[in-house]
């Protein structure tokens, strides 16, 4: 079975709307800093096609000037999160930014602390499932998080900010004075009951510590024979970290035995680093001492990487990634439930992606079914047989059968630009018995 | 016939509304669209006024003393009201909190059913819709959130507030607490009220910290890429 688009979706494509007031789905965000070294502030980029990032208009505070040090996206309100690289003596702050197009429309923002003399900055947080922030702070000399004094970068500490109220609250580290030197890499555990710090102790040391989330004892995991940079978990609950050290510039850290293997990529010195929840892939930002350097990169799961651009921008210092495809809605299960796959080994739905298929798993006694898909989805799901179906059926642009689980359907994508922007919804459905119909949670694609 | 039913009833919803779609060439409105359009700016200036130095003042008087019960209710229940002072300027999204202030004098907020600061499982309250509620109530000068607190200890009453600095897009968090206090069981079974009223000067900003610092020094260093 092989399912290609057709002259309806195509002529759908001309009636979606291309703009949009978020990062566009799927694609990535990223920082930069260091003014000497070029123009600091925000940018996207398309996550496989090659080009000149763009840049985002009016960002706000020291963003355009000292710069970003870390960037995240959050799906729940479409914001993106940017940790500023503060100037001497200024606030160093996080930003919750919203967007109408590519400029800023507005911007939140929340002091952490003051700036040191040296290098106040976020050098990386994370989410954690509520949506409240967990950082890490460098070099402050005042504030809440003002709490482990380095040897060479003033005091650092860690942290959990509510966007919503603007409540800090420490993440006590019982033995901080035995962490040697300075964060600069922060990662939270898949289940979020732990933080992981990646410090820079020198070119050729970095260590990563593990810490509670409610604070405690942190225990040293790894070593690493280069300064961290960034890290981000794998799907598969692996944590990546790089280093600037471009001859060894990423390992792939077994967080429950230490094990640390280097991982092979030419690509010299990495700055920043994030998962592809959606493909299993990374996104990555080279470091002055980069091939080339200050660059922007995809890579495979495999960690193969691509060029994506050289922009000649000052040094990218975070990267993320708004996920696309996304599951709406729930699932209907019964002796069987069904779902898509994710991370999708086919890739992003990006135009020319030919390979791009939905692979459809199963558990228990599967059965073949229907594949619809709709370019529209319902926010109050219609109950047919005790199924909840949230495509909706008055947009239907396919209906395909599929045969039982385990399955991949080909929906290869052309390289047609009439195409991008376009959002599609799938579900996928199964008779269980006489009355009672089985179903995937929806599944919303927005093709690249 | 029977093991057919489903997929039925599934053709019919589907295979009518498709058929028809398909027959009247109409676009329908897609809820994608809809949820992808920017939300509206809106945004009030708000003066500024010099920084606070004194910490908030807490009015954190009951309302009601203990009654006497056989068996004294296992959670008590309290209202939070935080107010301007009268010569304070309206804010934008003024909340009420409540924080315990464990052993050590950390504060963590307490959560609620219907509280927006709840860590969980309530998620992040969202700019847009703050500023949507906030064109809609572009005076606010109280809030009042209701709390059910399983244990006594200590807490303090806080607030929260969104500031816009003049002259850019940006909105600064303001926030401050009151003085902590002990709460003891055995619990009433009348709610209590807390009050804290909010000086004007804890409500302004900072050049120094709120606002962009122009021809700052910064400094790169090894760690730094």
């Amino acid at each position: 079975m092989r399912t290609r688009f057709s002259p309806t979706l195509c002529a759908l494509a001309a009636l979606s709307s291309l703009a949009t007031a978020q990062v566009p789905e799927g694609w990535y965000v990223f920082g930069t800093f260091n003014p000497s070294a070029g123009q600091t502030g925000l940018f996207l980029a398309h996550p496989r096609r090659p080009g000149q990032p763009t840049v985002l208009a009016n960002v706000q505070g020291d963003l355009d000037g000292t710069g970003s040090s870390c960037v995240l996206y959050r799906e729940s309100d479409g914001a993106i999160l940017a940790g500023e690289r503060a100037p001497v003596g200024g606030s160093v702050d996080l930003h919750m930014i919203q967007l109408n197009g590519s400029a800023v429309l507005f911007d939140a923002s929340f002091s952490l602390g003051r700036g040191g003399p040296c290098c106040g900055e976020i050098p990386q947080m994370a989410l954690l499932p509520d949506g409240r922030v967990v950082v890490a702070v460098t070099d402050v000399d005042a504030g809440p998080l003002k709490n482990i004094l380095t040897t060479g970068y003033g005091w650092q500490g860690v942290g959990i900010v509510d966007t919503s109220s603007g409540l800090i609250t420490p993440i006590d580290i019982a033995n901080g004075a035995l962490l040697t030197d300075v964060f600069n890499a922060l990662a939270l555990a898949p289940d979020a009951s732990k933080v992981y710090l990646g410090t820079y102790v020198s070119g050729t040391r970095g260590d990563i510590w593990e810490v509670p989330i409610g604070g405690g004892m942190a225990t040293l995991i790894a070593s690493t024979p280069a300064g961290l940079s960034n890290m981000a978990f794998e799907v598969s609950g692996e944590l990546l970290v790089t280093t600037l050290d471009a001859t060894q510039p990423l390992f792939r850290v077994t967080v429950s035995n230490g094990a640390v293997v280097p991982v092979p990529m030419a690509i010299g010195s990495l700055n920043a680093i994030a998962s592809e929840a959606t493909t299993g892939g990374l996104a990555l930002a080279t470091g002055t001492n980069g091939t080339p350097r200050r660059s922007i990169y995809w890579a495979d799961p495999n960690a193969n990487p691509t060029l994506l651009s050289t922009p000649g921008l000052a040094t990218p210092s975070g990267i993320a990634m708004r996920p696309t495809p996304r599951e709406i809605g729930n699932a209907t299960s019964g002796n069987a439930s069904y779902a898509f796959r994710m991370p999708n080994p086919t890739g992003l739905p990006n135009t020319g992606n030919a390979s791009y298929a939905l692979i459809l798993d199963a558990t228990g006694n599967a059965r073949p079914g229907y594949l619809v898909l709709s370019s529209a989805a319902l926010t109050t799901p219609l109950s047919v047989y005790g199924c909840d179906i949230f495509v909706d059926p008055t947009a239907i642009a396919l209906i395909a059968a599929v045969p039982q689980p385990p399955v991949a359907i080909p929906l290869g994508i052309p390289s047609d630009p009439n195409l991008v922007g376009l959002q599609l919804f799938a579900q996928s459905f199964h008779a269980e018995a006489p009355t009672q119909l089985l179903a995937t949670a929806a599944l919303a694609l927005t093709i690249l | 016939m029977r093991t057919k039913s489903p997929w039925l009833l599934f053709a019919a919803i589907f295979g009518a509304s498709f058929l028809c779609w398909k027959l009247a060439l109409e676009p329908h409105a897609r809820s994608s669209g809809e949820l992808e359009r920017a939300p509206a700016t809106a945004q009030v200036d708000v003066p500024p006024a010099p920084r606070a130095t004194a910490p908030a003042r807490a009015d954190a008087t009951p309302s009601a003393a203990p009654t006497e019960h056989a068996l004294p209710p296992s959670k008590q229940r309290v209202r939070v009201v935080v107010r301007l002072a009268a010569d304070a300027s309206a804010v934008a999204a003024l909340g009420a909190e409540l924080l315990r202030v464990d052993e050590r004098g950390r504060e963590h907020a307490v959560a609620c059913c219907n509280d927006p600061l709840a860590p969980a499982p309530v998620g992040p309250r969202e700019l847009a819709e703050l500023l949507r509620a906030q064109r809609a109530l572009p005076e606010q000068r109280e809030a009042t959130q209701r709390f059910e607190l399983a244990e006594g200890g200590r807490y303090a009453i806080a607030w929260h507030a969104w500031r816009h600095v003049p002259g850019t897009l940006t909105w600064r968090t303001a926030r401050g607490a009151g003085e902590v206090f002990e709460l003891r069981s055995p619990f009433t079974c009348e709610e209590r009220t807390l009050e804290l009223v909010i000086a004007p000067e804890q409500l302004s900003l900072d050049p120094a910290l709120d606002a962009p610092v122009i021809d700052a020094v910064t400094h790169v260093t090894a760690k730094d890429g």
